[in-house]
């Protein structure tokens, strides 16, 4: 039992470290993003294209209506076989016509307004069985160079769009930008180039970009972890289990620290459950990265050129690496 | 960031409630206060319900709509000395609501998209034979923004930043 | 034993409480400066809005009410927001509250880069109604790059009609957004803003703001101007040139766009493809720059604009 806890506790204190570094990188990430004003007017030609892949309800579309960055458009891949009623009323709503659409293979219809207030919308009507080919025909009717990837039950936050499009503006001479949102829902915001997709420089981003699906059970897990250790050790005697209890609440405080502070409009547990499954993803990263330099083999992703001087970099710079 | 509700009495009952994680609740006392002195009437349609208040008052009704409290209140400000009744909202569905109840004369809202997102926000502003003035502020001057919104029936597109003596000028020669 | 297991257990509880504690006061406490910074701005924008003078009065009850960050943010947001005689108002407010001298103790004392910017920013934003934004030159050789731009936006809205020098000056490459924000700035400032002399000038900054301008308010007559710059060796510039260029609706069959088109990468030249179908260009215009792929993406590209039709 006590060689049990001695290796439940040396795994909370590394999961604690990493936790401090995934906490340390928002914040830097933080400090360097959230100082420069946003600009709300076009920025040039810069765009940004939202492909919502399968959303269940028009929710996702409304949300990207609200968008104040003129250069956005929003492009939703639906199966209107399957989701009739609330996309069929899109059509009415919108004034949508349909639109030639003989080059994109697989797709049944492809809807665009006429109406000037609504030009901004677009809806790609794709069998639900070619759900693979989503993102590809979404990035092939795009208007607008960069391309953000949302899932379908994602609820985007206010001011996305405009965030990434200053993002964008600042680091214009990367070849292929890679936003992802360190403590929202997977948002991936892309080059629209279906070329040197490996050779990408990543970005934290400090904002949520989107809100995920409701799930509540990663929090749930991280709430209860301390109080089942000091429970168990009650039962068993055991004092070293009150060093995991220990340290799984410093692992529980340093995810509300950052919870807190994102929170804009979702409750507290649901930003703690989206925040917890990025720091899931981190980990596995910082694990194939010490695997990396353990086995000092080849990475398939390539490293990218230029280093980006005021934004954190998820992904370290191969050829230094290769160097060790 | 909670929204006023239009209804003062009910006003009354949030500003006295503690509310720790939002509250512009100093806001809405004074927003109160403005309202009971100029419209004590408006207590009673608290009580009578929608619709059957009906107000006798001559002045001009204007109702400032903006989700960020800041532009609210430099707006509210900067037409402080106006002859007019204002009432400050800060969500869509208040803002149906105050024009539907007290039958305003003007609306002056930052909020462009409410009339892009097919939501016919503008018809549920208008409705029957009253047509209250909608002026819009925004930084947004693109060609085929400022047309659609004048397409919808957008009265005045202001850019934003404002002349003061213009939107003065504009709000008193509304009748 | 027992004590201590208490005080374990006790710690094991009380850490995650004490930190949703803290983050809530600290939210009330953003709560409550948002509501202040929002009376504050409506007191100002009460005293701007008459064409009198403030008395000493309400000064002094500005200064009472509200502490110095709050007014330093309602100012700064009240001058962004306004503009003609009314800001000659402010600028007497901003005098007598002494919020200019707020704002530079802040910024000397700003210990961290952020902090520093971001209170630079303000400064740039108070620029116009307050003459401290001359002490920010002093910031114009900081080695960060931001604590620099921020220090020429408050120059530029300063003294803007020395703007160009103050931009050209600047030793680092200045990014899109950047080159948008100035170009803002010297539009709210009332700088005299000529495109030409921005597109021919040698220093790079220039150009990219000039080619900003030009796309940005779709200025016809640049168009010889612009081809001459899609041929830069600046690649930035170049691409940039040859999207403003398509913005304008100018003539796209020239000799140098057609270098410069051949110069682009395969990722740029589907950027440039998207970009002139969203121009309204024909293919027929274009059929010379692109390749047989190309072209063909082109056309299907332009036919997902059109009504499908159907006979019968």
């Amino acid at each position: 039992m006590q060689l049990t806890s001695i290796i439940l506790t040396s795994l909370l204190i590394v999961v604690l470290c990493c936790a401090i570094l995934f906490a340390v990188e928002w914040h830097r990430a933080y400090n360097s993003l959230s100082v420069t004003p946003l600009l709300r007017e076009g920025i040039g030609h810069i765009g940004v294209s939202v492909v919502v892949e399968y959303p269940s309800t028009t929710a996702p579309l409304f949300r990207l209506l609200e968008e104040r960055y003129p250069r956005s458009e929003a492009i939703m891949v639906v199966d209107m076989q399957q989701h009739d009623s609330p996309f069929g009323t899109l059509i009415q709503q919108f004034r949508l016509v349909k639109v030639n659409h003989s080059h994109l293979k697989g797709v049944r219809a492809l809807y665009r307004s006429r109406h000037r207030a609504y030009r901004r919308i677009v809806v790609i009507d794709l069998p639900a069985t070619n759900r693979q080919y989503a993102a590809e025909r979404g990035r092939e009717v795009a208007t607008y160079d960069y391309i953000l990837y949302l899932q379908g039950e994602s609820l985007i936050a206010h001011d996305a769009i405009t965030y990434c499009a200053n993002i964008i503006a600042r680091h214009h001479d990367v070849p292929n930008l890679s936003l992802q949102s360190l403590v929202g829902a997977t948002a991936r915001l892309e080059r629209a180039s279906g070329a040197e997709l490996g050779n990408r420089s990543n970005i934290s981003s400090e904002r949520v970009l989107a809100w995920g699906k409701r799930d509540l059970w990663p929090s749930l897990i991280a709430i209860f972890t301390p109080a089942i250790a000091v429970v168990a050790s009650r039962l068993t005697g055991e004092k070293s289990l009150l060093a995991v209890a220990v340290a799984a609440s410093l692992v529980l405080s340093v995810f509300l620290y950052v919870s807190t502070r994102v929170m804009t409009e979702k409750g507290l547990l649901v930003t703690l459950d989206t925040i917890l499954r990025n720091f899931y993803r981190y980990l596995v990263r910082k694990v194939k990265n010490f695997n990396y330099l353990y086995k000092g083999s080849s990475w398939s992703v390539k490293s990218s050129a230029q280093r980006v001087p005021t934004m954190v970099l998820t992904k370290r710079d191969k050829t230094n690496l290769k160097q060790l | 960031m909670k929204t006023d509700s239009f209804s003062p009495l009910f006003s009354l009952v949030r500003a006295t409630k503690i509310a720790p994680f939002v509250t512009p609740y100093p806001i809405r006392i004074s927003i109160f206060l403005e309202t009971t002195n100029r419209n004590i009437g408006r207590l009673a349609y608290f009580w009578l319900g929608e619709g059957r208040y009906i107000t006798n008052c001559t002045m001009k009704k204007i109702i400032i709509h903006s989700q960020n409290s800041d532009f609210g209140a430099l707006i509210r400000g900067l037409l402080a000395d106006i002859e007019a009744q204002f009432t400050i909202t800060t969500s869509r569905a208040e803002l149906i609501r105050a024009c539907r109840a007290s039958l305003c004369n003007l609306v002056l809202t930052d909020d462009a998209r409410m009339f892009m997102n097919g939501s016919d926000t503008m018809e549920q502003i208008r409705h029957g034979n009253f047509l209250p003035q909608v002026f819009i502020f925004s930084h947004d001057l693109s060609e085929g923004s400022v047309t659609a919104l004048l397409e919808v029936g957008v009265n005045q597109f202001m850019a934003l930043p404002i002349m003061v003596e213009r939107l003065r000028k504009k709000v008193n020669s509304i009748e | 034993m027992i004590v201590a297991l208490n005080e374990e257990v006790a710690l094991a509880v009380a850490l995650p409480m004490i930190m949703v504690l803290t983050q809530t006061i600290h939210s009330m406490r953003r709560g409550y400066r948002t509501s202040a910074t929002a009376r504050c701005i409506m007191q100002i924008a009460k005293l701007v809005a008459v064409p009198e003078e403030p008395s000493d009065g309400d000064i002094r009850r500005l200064r009472l009410r509200f502490s110095s960050s709050t007014l330093i943010d309602a100012a700064a947001f009240v001058s962004e927001h306004i503009y003609g005689e009314a800001l000659y108002r402010l600028s007497f407010i901003v005098e007598e509250c002494e919020i200019d001298h707020h704002l530079l103790k802040s910024i000397r004392r700003a210990t961290t880069r952020q902090r520093r910017v971001k209170l630079l920013a303000k400064l740039s934003q108070l620029a116009s109604v307050s003459v401290a934004a001359e002490y920010s030159e002093g910031y114009l050789d900081e080695p960060e790059q931001d604590i620099r731009t921020y220090a020429t936006a408050s120059l530029i809205m300063a003294h803007p009609e020395r703007a160009i020098r103050y931009i050209a000056r600047l030793r680092h490459n200045i990014s899109l957004h950047d080159a948008a924000m100035f170009a803002q700035l010297m539009r709210r400032a009332g700088a005299p803003i000529a495109y030409t002399p921005l597109l021919t000038s040698k220093s790079r900054n220039l150009q990219l703001i000039g080619l900003y301008l030009c796309e940005h308010f779709s200025i016809v007559d640049a168009e010889p101007l612009l081809q001459q710059l899609c041929e830069s060796e600046d690649a930035t510039i170049a691409q940039t040139a040859l999207f403003a260029l398509c913005t304008i609706q100018g003539d796209i069959t020239t000799p140098q766009v057609k270098r410069a088109v051949e110069r682009l990468l395969p990722h740029q030249r589907d950027a440039l493809i998207r970009h002139m179908v969203y121009s309204c260009y024909s293919l027929r215009s274009c059929a010379n720059l692109l390749g047989r792929e190309e072209r063909l993406r082109f056309a299907q590209r332009l036919n997902s604009y059109k009504c499908q039709i159907v006979c019968n």
